[in-house]
């Protein structure tokens, strides 16, 4: 009877869901956009036993949170010792990572509840839990102080100096990627994986294993799609050199490489003919195969930061561009955005794609342990990160997530001809933002690009407008209508006259009177 | 009882009083007592933090131990602070003579308090007792050897006048203010106790010094303070004939004069960054008619001019003060002296900002900080009124324009001059030091807003302008006081004696 019940619901639910789609499509509303709103990200759960502070593995909790968010996954991060029990049931992933080779994992919650635990895990470092030893049927042995080379598909980097480093002698699964030991004698997979468990012994930022991670990741993480490589400039200003950035868009459309800028918000004063050649200049670069993003503001205090203000903000910059035909695509920001609940919920909500740049300066305002995640998200690099490598292709192959070179734009011609250089011979296919899928609303305006297609609120963006030269004239302060003005101003000019008259008969006859007075002694003292 | 007995038998009190309590006595003792019940009898007045106490309070060794502190900036005032027990790690931001004040409270509580919660009020008690003595010195030196049917309205004056809470306030703070307040009264004591001839001149002079070197280093802005007393202060090396104390003085005005300069010098870079994007865009570009020309005036992109009216403490913005782009192309093209030159080919400009820094320059106590502890119940923000009759009668009755604080100097000075005169034509160099005391108060008064102008624009005027706010107190109450005393025009018999 059961059983019958729950199959009519089912009948009833999916009879439910087909009505409604051929309603949405009968209305016209595209269909991947359905697709996306029902899609739910993949929530993981990070854990780590220490930050690793003043160590060399310091910084790779954050990559990983970055490379988790270029692939689109939610996360939730916690320590070891602050998990909770029956916490892994609520996950289908669990990445866990252990920076510090003198202490093991003692929260015996975890221990025991990894052992019952049906999803996957990947287990980073040492203080390998049982459990994955036992799935992956694995041994593993120490490395101490040495240097070694790690190989990872199309990359290869010798010299790496490690502490302490586990390594896999033995195990069961896909191997992925190369370990081996500068005098030959070790060499044993980067990292191995099953069904549902695998194990990378080495994860640093900076090197090699920060990028060998994210090729375990994503087939850890199931994911199909291939990445592609874009290119960024950031700290793009109103009062940066904006022929500049207008001439380094020409030689990059030359080159045929597509990019992106990440401009700096203005919320005040954008009626100044300042902000207009701003704006016509992000125009151009726009008709240039160029992609605007909106770069986070810079937040001097979250003392007394009100969540409307920042929206209210926010919103009306995009609606700046938007409303001079600019389509900015999505936002650009440090990765502690993404784990602030009010940056997350009141400066990056009216986008679902991002550029997470690494933590610079951290001003959170209200911290969370869990990630906003975006449809589509860039792990930032600079080339010069990719070319400390050996590569076996002299083209570089895309990487497994979706990436974006970083550039910081600069006011140096001679810089930005280099770079533009640089980038014509690095070999690197660069892909055209604009050809993702990107949706930006504010609550006048609807963004989206799709297939290369820009359109704001469902017309074609036009990208050949004519540039317009932008003069000074503007009236920067409003003249008050003053009343009587012209009476006052001759009342003025008639007291002035008056007191200066005054005043000049005032000290003639204080010379007369001081002259009486001194003739009336010298008269006393003659007499 | 007939009218003239009761007349005599006051007359007979009166008398009996004033054996043993003059009026310096009288304004101290009345002024201590004020400020004991404002600040320490409760609700405790005190004054809520701007944000300005981070940079004084972690470098000195306390740190904000309240935990919804953050919630309370500007709306209300917290007595206590956490003293920090391991190694502080925080280097001092700022280098000024509140340190010494603070360590020293800090020292005091740890003895008789708590050794890891600090009680604000031990730096309260520690000011106020000093500053009850400098109103006792002040007062005795206006009223010294003169009728007491003069020297007691002046003690009154002086109560109405110096025992506001607009003033005291500040002793339950971490605001500079407080240091300035208390060293401008000993200065100017100090210094027309020197003028009347009244206690011995080498401890004056040494009163003189010390509250003018802990003035000039207590804030930045006060650096000009030093260099103004070296300068108009000459003439004091000159009131004693013996070597001894003319050396004393001379090395004195330049140890103030250093004072001043290295006080200049040593400015943190960040608060030069602050004051200095202040300056460009709450001064030169917010008053200027098209600020793409004030630019060019400075040789900086006319793009700059989207930072017009922009502040620092805007909670979000488009760009860092302290970033390499602003540091590379904005703050290197111009400083102080090219903004000073504008203001001087830009007149106009000038006055209207002179105008609105005279719009906060009569106002004591700042609008933005609440007076009062959360858990008094009082909305964030709210400010007292005990004892605020002659802050809030200032604040009511003063015409606020620049025009006004001209004739308020001009009057003033030419109303010293004849005194000033005389005394150097009859070669009485101790009567003549009267006038450049006033003068240099005036000036300090003026730099006060000029500094805080050309160095922040209008940013946050209220509290940059304090240093003329408590000069025009001081040489407003020294000058009604001589015309009380009859001592206005033709000055003190008793100096140079």
């Amino acid at each position: 009877m059961g059983i019958k019940k729950v199959e009519f619901n089912m009948y009833v639910k999916i009879k439910l869901k087909v009505t409604v789609m051929i309603l949405l499509l009968l209305i016209g509303i595209p269909f991947s956009n359905i697709y996306a709103s029902e899609q739910e990200p993949i929530h993981a759960l990070l854990l780590y036993d220490g930050l690793a502070k003043g160590s060399s593995r310091e910084g790779n909790v954050e990559t990983m949170q970055r490379l988790l968010a270029s692939y689109g996954i939610k996360v939730t991060q916690s320590t070891f010792d602050n998990y909770k029990k029956g916490g892994l049931a609520e996950y289908n992933k669990v990445i866990g990572i252990q920076n510090l080779d003198e202490l093991s994992i003692t929260n015996e919650d975890f221990i025991n509840d990894l052992k019952i635990y049906k999803g996957d895990y990947l287990h980073i470092g040492t203080s390998i839990p049982s459990a994955v030893q036992v799935e992956l049927n694995m041994v593993t042995n120490m490395l101490r102080d040495q240097f070694v080379k790690i190989s990872m598909d199309q990359f290869s980097e010798s010299r790496i100096h490690v502490k302490n480093m586990s390594y896999i002698v033995q195990a069961e699964g896909t191997f992925y990627g190369s370990i081996m030991s500068g005098n030959g004698d070790v060499r044993s997979p980067y990292g191995v994986r099953n069904d549902h468990f695998a194990y990378v012994p080495y994860y640093e930022q900076g090197n090699l294993s920060e990028l060998a991670m994210s090729y375990v990741l994503k087939d850890w993480l199931d994911i199909t799609r291939q990445g592609q490589t874009y290119l960024i400039f950031k700290e793009v200003y109103p009062f940066s050199d904006l022929k500049l950035l207008e001439k380094l868009a020409d030689k990059l459309y030359d080159a045929g490489i597509p990019f992106m800028v990440s401009v700096r918000p203005v919320f005040m004063n954008v009626d100044y003919p300042a902000m207009h050649r701003y704006l016509e200049t992000l125009k151009y670069v726009q008709s240039r195969s160029g992609s605007v993003l909106v770069n986070a503001p810079v937040v001097s205090s979250t003392a007394s930061q009100d969540g409307l203000t920042l929206q209210t903000q926010m919103e009306s910059f995009v609606d700046v561009l938007a409303d001079y035909g600019i389509a900015p695509l999505g936002i650009g920001a440090e990765m502690y955005w993404s784990y602030d609940q009010q940056y997350a919920e009141y400066g990056m909500n009216f986008f679902d794609s991002s550029i997470l740049f690494p933590n610079k300066d951290m001003r959170y305002w209200s911290r969370t342990d869990s990630s906003q995640p975006f449809a589509s998200s860039l792990y930032s690099m600079q080339l010069d990160f990719l070319q400390q490598f050996d590569h076996n292709d002299t083209i570089l192959q895309d990487l497994p997530m979706d990436s974006a070179i970083t550039y910081d734009f600069s006011d140096n011609e001679v810089d930005m001809s280099k770079i533009v250089q640089t980038l014509n011979d690095s070999w690197i296919t660069f892909a055209d933002y604009r050809y993702g899928q990107h949706t930006v609303h504010t609550q006048a305006n609807r963004i989206v690009s799709d297939n290369g297609l820009l359109t704001l609120n469902g017309q074609d963006v036009d990208l050949n407008d004519a540039y317009k030269n932008i003069g000074s004239e503007y009236a920067y302060t409003v003249e008050q209508e003053k009343s009587f003005a012209k009476l006052f101003n001759i009342q003025n000019n008639v007291f002035i006259v008056l007191i200066v008259v005054t005043l000049l008969i005032f000290g003639f006859l204080f010379i007369i009177g001081y002259r009486l007075y001194i003739r009336k002694y010298l008269n006393q003292r003659r007499k | 009882m007939s009218v003239s007995k009761v007349k005599l038998y006051i007359m007979n009190r009166f008398v009996l009083v004033s054996r043993f309590v003059s009026p310096a006595l009288l304004a101290a003792t009345c002024v201590l007592f004020i400020t004991i019940m404002a600040l320490f009898i409760p609700p405790y007045i005190g004054m809520a933090d701007n944000g300005d106490y981070f940079r004084i309070l972690y470098g000195n060794g306390l740190y904000f131990n309240t935990p919804d502190y953050d919630s309370q900036y500007f709306g209300y005032f917290i007595k206590h602070f956490g003293i920090f027990q391991y190694f502080n790690e925080n280097s001092s931001d700022v280098i000024s003579s509140q340190s010494l004040f603070i360590h020293f409270s800090v020292w005091m509580n740890k003895i008789f308090y708590d050794q890891q919660v600090f009680d604000i009020r031990f730096q309260a008690a520690m000011y106020t007792l000093l500053y009850t003595i400098a109103i006792y010195l002040l007062v005795e030196s206006l009223t010294w050897k003169i009728p007491k049917k003069y020297g007691y309205p002046i003690a009154i004056l002086a109560v109405l006048m110096f025992g506001d809470t607009g003033y005291t306030a500040y002793f339950n703070s971490f605001y500079g203010e407080s240091v300035v307040i208390i060293m401008m009264v000993f200065m100017l004591a100090s210094g027309l106790l020197l003028y009347r001839n009244r206690y011995n001149d080498y401890v004056l002079l040494a009163i003189f010094t010390l509250s003018g070197f802990l003035l000039t280093t207590s804030k930045q802005q006060n650096a000009p303070v030093g260099v103004i007393i070296a300068f108009i202060c000459i003439i004091l090396i000159f009131i004693r004939k013996q070597k001894t104390f003319r050396i004393l003085m001379s090395s004195s005005l330049l140890i103030l004069l250093l004072a001043g300069i290295s006080t200049y010098a040593l400015i943190p870079k960040e608060f030069v960054n602050i004051n200095k994007y202040h300056a460009m865009t709450r001064g030169i570009l917010m008053e200027s008619k098209d600020p793409e020309v004030a630019l060019s005036a400075f040789g900086i992109d006319k793009q700059y001019a989207i930072l017009d009216k922009s502040i620092y403490y805007a909670l979000n913005s488009t760009v860092d003060v302290n970033s390499e782009i602003l540091e590379k192309n904005f703050y290197s093209q111009y400083g102080f002296g090219s903004i000073l030159k504008y203001y001087f080919t830009n007149t106009g400009q000038a006055g209207k900002l002179f105008d609105l820094a005279a719009k906060s320059a009569f106002i004591i106590r700042p609008p933005a900080m609440g007076n009062y502890e959360k858990t008094v119940g009082h909305p964030a923000g709210e400010q007292t009124t005990f004892f605020s009759g002659y802050s809030l009668m200032k604040k009511a009755l003063t015409p606020r324009t620049f025009g006004f604080i001209v004739i308020w100097m001009a009057v003033v000075v030419g109303l010293y001059i004849p005194s000033f005169i005389a005394a150097l034509r009859a070669k009485n160099i101790r009567q003549a030091i009267r006038l450049p005391l006033v003068v240099t108060f005036i000036l300090f008064g003026l730099s006060g807003i000029l500094v805080s102008i050309i160095g922040a624009g209008d940013a946050d005027l209220a509290k940059h302008v304090f240093l003329f706010t408590i000069a025009f107190d001081l040489v407003t109450f020294v000058f009604i006081s001589d015309i009380i005393r009859r001592c206005l025009l033709r000055g003190d018999q008793e100096g140079g004696v």
